[in-house]
């Protein structure tokens, strides 16, 4: 690879490229073979690659091109029908090429592979028009509306000949996915070329970890600052604040790519698995211009896939049992991206048959994954979730595409280790969609500090559930132990524990006074550490493969410039049998509430109003609970405001912004009261922060019997703990505080 | 030119160890290194070189000695590697040596056990022996790259 001329790899990296959108061209061609602009890029595409490889030598690579380029030119002009069978063949021409051109990329040459199958194959097409072209016939004029070149002899034949080989043995699927709806993409790229430039990715990381750096310069300096009052300096400082914000988020954007780049192959996958499996699929892509930073996208692709695959064999019927079960013949497997806050959710639907609960249990029982006496108290979701485990499969008999029995756990790790989660929904008979939630980027995360047996560690905020912070008392109280296993009674449910400093090897182990919730396999456990510091928005740096195995997914420089490990939870959790341990699980007869809800409730965070009236609060919206200092709370204006991890936050003050029922407190200001918790949460992509009485719990509520609210900005009452509780809008609420929240211009921060 | 080359001399315990000067890409005294829990222990900790973390190998415990007594002045030599930003942690650096490469010899019978390994030969200075370190070796801490995907 290092002697690799750059004239080589640049051709490599342009033809592997093109190859990629010629797949979806050839696709869409299939579907709707009229289009001349798709037909003419294909035909550039292998055009170019065939000129470029005579200049280069590589003969081989040159006879599968010239003789691809020759059938496709007779589809140009109008001579040949574009069948299934002919679009197999090119499509194995496409991958004859692709292969070759991965032996130039790794060997310099061309390998010693045999085309000559493919080249025989082509040719027979090509030599089947060429008959056709010297004795014309009456054309059977099938379709008038054929592509039709000028130079070309229009009165050519164009009924389809058979070409030599029939490719599949399935000629059913010969009307595969007519019935397309939307023409091929306009040709946007060629507009892009100008503008836009090929970088090296290396450079885009480097510059990812030197912006880092400065990110952290930056924190020293204005720590530092505070201390200090020289004005020149400070008003610098917050310069060099701004910029380097700016900086980062250029630097961040610059990363991105759209989520396109890595379904390109999708169509073209999905047609093959259609072919193979014998179904009539139809593929709905939305959101592909979704942008997400390079390295997630890398890390997802193979996940995507995946789902896709798993859709394709488990979910969709054949088209006999779709007849059946009055269901259009073509199934539909849909992909939609969108951006949810500081996220990208990407769900792959199918309208299959759903999943099939009673061959679950049925397997899930053989598998021993539970007893039969378990099986009755599980939900219908609780019973779904057996799917993300290792092994499990519920395909009758394993297929070419998949039910091997490794899939969704794998899907689910990968996912978890970039910080992302799954979740998956399904209706009986109806379909299934699963909904992977990951984050923008993987080089920023947002952790919380811990203290254990003296040292420093991070630990990344995805994976924290809960956090509880133990009385002295309370400690004495709180933890007993179950057969041996340390567990902690938080609201009625047994939680086992870990101590981070023993698993950690660590001395100094005792003065723990803090648990971390955090989510295992099915069942959530504890983490003892000695303190909760802080949270922080930090910069990931890979450990070395020296350091791998080790519970730690990566370091990073603290403001001080001391290095602190990021804990990897899930490693932890195994290690101390929390993950994947069947008999501990045994052992805690009642599994910790599921990482969905179950079906029917929701989680939900319960807040006590200053006449104790309770109120709820949707989880969903809530980002953080912070407890603020009340002298830190200012009035700018008729607002309030808190300045907020660099920002300035808007806070509203729930009791004063809800209509009041008596009047006893109305003329209270925020700074008197002893309601100092403060609920971050997020409203159409701005913050605010929720100024409330006293935060209670966060349950998981039954939210199906709901009577109407009585005062504005609660969205329905409900009985939840044998309390009523007011259900609040949270919109409704902030605009009751400030009209003009939502359009007022910035009110989020950046990240720090 | 040719037939001379430079060697960055180091001594850990009584062994006047070389390493290429090339491969070097500077040293460091006092800096702080952050233990790793549960790593081997060969490997000494994390290195804040101006925020790009560096693993720091202990060279001594690497050869089989054990930890000097005295630990307070740290001195390490941040390797010139390509894949991954490393160190060895040693007891001294001395000066830049230039031998001739007619000087070399196979590594002393003397050496004995692990130590031996580490060592790609010997060039006989005035007053001693000046070991070349095998950095592929020395750096390789389970005999399979270290590698790990799990």
């Amino acid at each position: 690879m290092g002697g690799m001329s750059a004239i080589i790899a640049e051709f490599l990296a342009e033809s592997i490229e093109n190859l990629d959108s010629m797949d979806q061209d050839l696709v869409a061609l299939e579907k709707d073979p009229s289009s001349t602009e798709v037909i003419e890029r294909v035909f550039r595409t292998i055009h170019t690659i065939k000129g470029t490889c005579g200049f280069l030598a590589f003969s081989k690579l040159e006879a599968v091109t010239h003789s691809t380029e020759s059938v496709l030119a007779h589809i140009r002009d109008g001579q040949l029908e574009l069948t299934p069978e002919i679009t197999t063949t090119l499509l194995g021409a496409v991958d004859s090429v692709r292969e070759i051109l991965a032996q130039i990329e790794q060997h310099g040459g061309e390998g010693d592979g045999d085309y000559s199958r493919i080249e025989r194959d082509l040719e027979a097409i090509d030599l089947g028009v060429q008959k056709r072209k010297k004795k014309p016939r009456a054309a059977a004029k099938k379709r008038s509306s054929a592509p039709v070149k000028p130079a070309s002899d229009p009165a050519a034949g164009k009924t389809a000949p058979q070409p030599a080989r029939v490719v599949t043995p399935e000629t059913a699927k010969r009307d595969l996915d007519r019935n397309d709806e939307k023409s091929p993409e306009d040709p946007v790229h060629s507009a892009l070329g100008e503008s836009s430039l090929r970088v090296d990715i290396s450079v885009l990381d480097l510059l990812m970890n030197l912006v880092g750096e400065l990110v952290l310069a930056r924190n020293q300096i204005s720590q530092n600052l505070n201390t200090d009052s020289n004005a020149a300096l400070t008003s610098a400082s917050q310069r060099l604040d701004s910029i380097t914000g700016e900086l980062q988020e250029a630097v961040m954007r610059a990363r991105m790519q759209p989520i396109s780049s890595i379904l390109s192959t999708l169509p073209r996958f999905v047609r093959d698995l259609a072919v193979t499996s014998g179904k009539q699929i139809e593929i709905d892509i939305q959101g592909q211009d979704t942008d997400l930073d390079k390295s997630v996208l890398e890390a997802i692709k193979t996940s995507l896939l995946h789902l896709v695959r798993n859709a394709i064999d488990h979910g969709l019927e054949t088209p006999e049992d779709r007849g059946k079960a009055g269901k259009p013949e073509v199934g539909r497997i849909s992909l939609r991206a969108t951006h949810e806050g500081g996220s990208v959710v990407i769900e792959v639907g199918d309208d299959g048959r759903g999943l099939d609960s009673e061959r679950i249990v049925e397997r899930a029982l053989s598998a021993g994954l539970v007893t039969p006496e378990e099986i009755v108290d599980l939900s219908r979701a609780q019973i779904e979730q057996f799917v993300f485990r290792p092994g499990f499969s519920t395909a009758r008999e394993v297929t070419n595409v998949s039910g091997r029995g490794v899939g969704l756990d794998v899907v689910r790790a990968n996912m978890e280790s970039i910080g992302g989660a799954i979740e998956m929904h399904s209706e009986p008979l109806q379909s299934t969609t699963f909904r992977i939630k990951i984050p923008l980027t993987l080089a920023i995360v947002s952790v919380i500090l811990v203290r254990s047996g003296g040292r420093r560690f991070a630990l990344p905020q995805a994976a924290v559930a809960e956090l509880v912070r133990l009385g002295r008392s309370d400690k004495e109280l709180g933890i007993e132990k179950l057969h041996g296993v340390p567990v902690y009674r938080l609201r009625g449910r047994l939680l086992p524990l870990v101590t981070l400093s023993e698993q950690l090897g660590l001395d100094g182990t005792g003065g723990e006074q803090s648990i971390i919730v955090l989510q295992g396999d099915n069942r959530q456990f504890g983490l003892l550490v000695d303190s909760i510091d802080d949270s922080q928005e930090i910069v990931v740096k890979p450990l070395g493969p020296r350091l791998a195995g080790l519970p730690f997914a990566g370091a990073t420089i603290l403001g001080d410039g001391s290095i602190t490990l990021i804990l990897d939870v899930l490693r932890i959790g195994l290690a101390a049998g929390m993950v994947s341990d069947e008999r501990v699980r045994a052992l805690m007869a009642d599994p910790m509430t599921p990482t969905i809800p179950a079906a029917g409730l929701k989680r939900v965070l319960l807040l006590q109003g200053a006449d104790d009236e309770r109120m709820a609060l949707d989880l969903t919206r809530v980002s953080r609970l912070e407890a603020l200092d009340p002298g830190s709370i200012e009035r700018v204006g008729d607002n309030l405001v808190v300045q907020y991890r660099g920002t300035i936050l808007p806070v509203i003050d729930l009791q004063r912004a809800l209509p009041e029922r008596r009047t006893s407190r109305r003329n209270q200001t925020p700074t008197e009261s002893d309601g100092t918790s403060v609920v971050i949460c997020t409203v159409e992509d701005r913050s605010c922060g929720l100024l409330v009485h006293r935060i209670l719990d966060i349950v998981d509520a039954d939210l199906s019997k709901l009577t109407a609210g009585s005062r504005k900005g609660v969205e329905a009452c409900c009985v939840i703990d044998g309390r009523v509780n007011e259900i609040l809008d949270l919109a409704a609420v902030i605009l009751l505080a400030d009209p003009e929240f939502l359009t007022r211009g910035e009110a989020t921060g950046g990240a720090v | 030119m040719s037939d001379r080359k430079q060697f960055c001399t180091l001594r850990v315990g009584d062994l006047l160890l070389g390493i290429e000067v090339g491969k070097v890409q500077e040293i460091l005294r006092g800096t702080s290194i952050m233990p790793v829990p549960l790593a081997p222990p060969k490997i000494r900790g994390l290195i804040n070189l101006r925020g790009q973390i560096v693993t720091a190998i202990d060279l001594r415990r690497r050869v089989g000695l054990d930890d000097a007594g005295d630990q307070a002045t740290l001195t390490t030599i941040v390797l010139g590697t390509a894949e991954e930003p490393l160190a060895l942690v040693v007891d001294a650096v001395g000066d830049v040596v230039e031998v001739r490469n007619d000087a070399f010899e196979a590594p002393p019978d003397t050496l004995k056990g692990d130590s031996r390994k580490l060592i790609e030969g010997a060039y006989k200075l005035e007053r001693e022996l000046l070991l070349v370190v095998d950095l592929s070796v020395v750096l390789d801490l389970k005999g399979d790259g270290g590698r790990n995907n799990a």
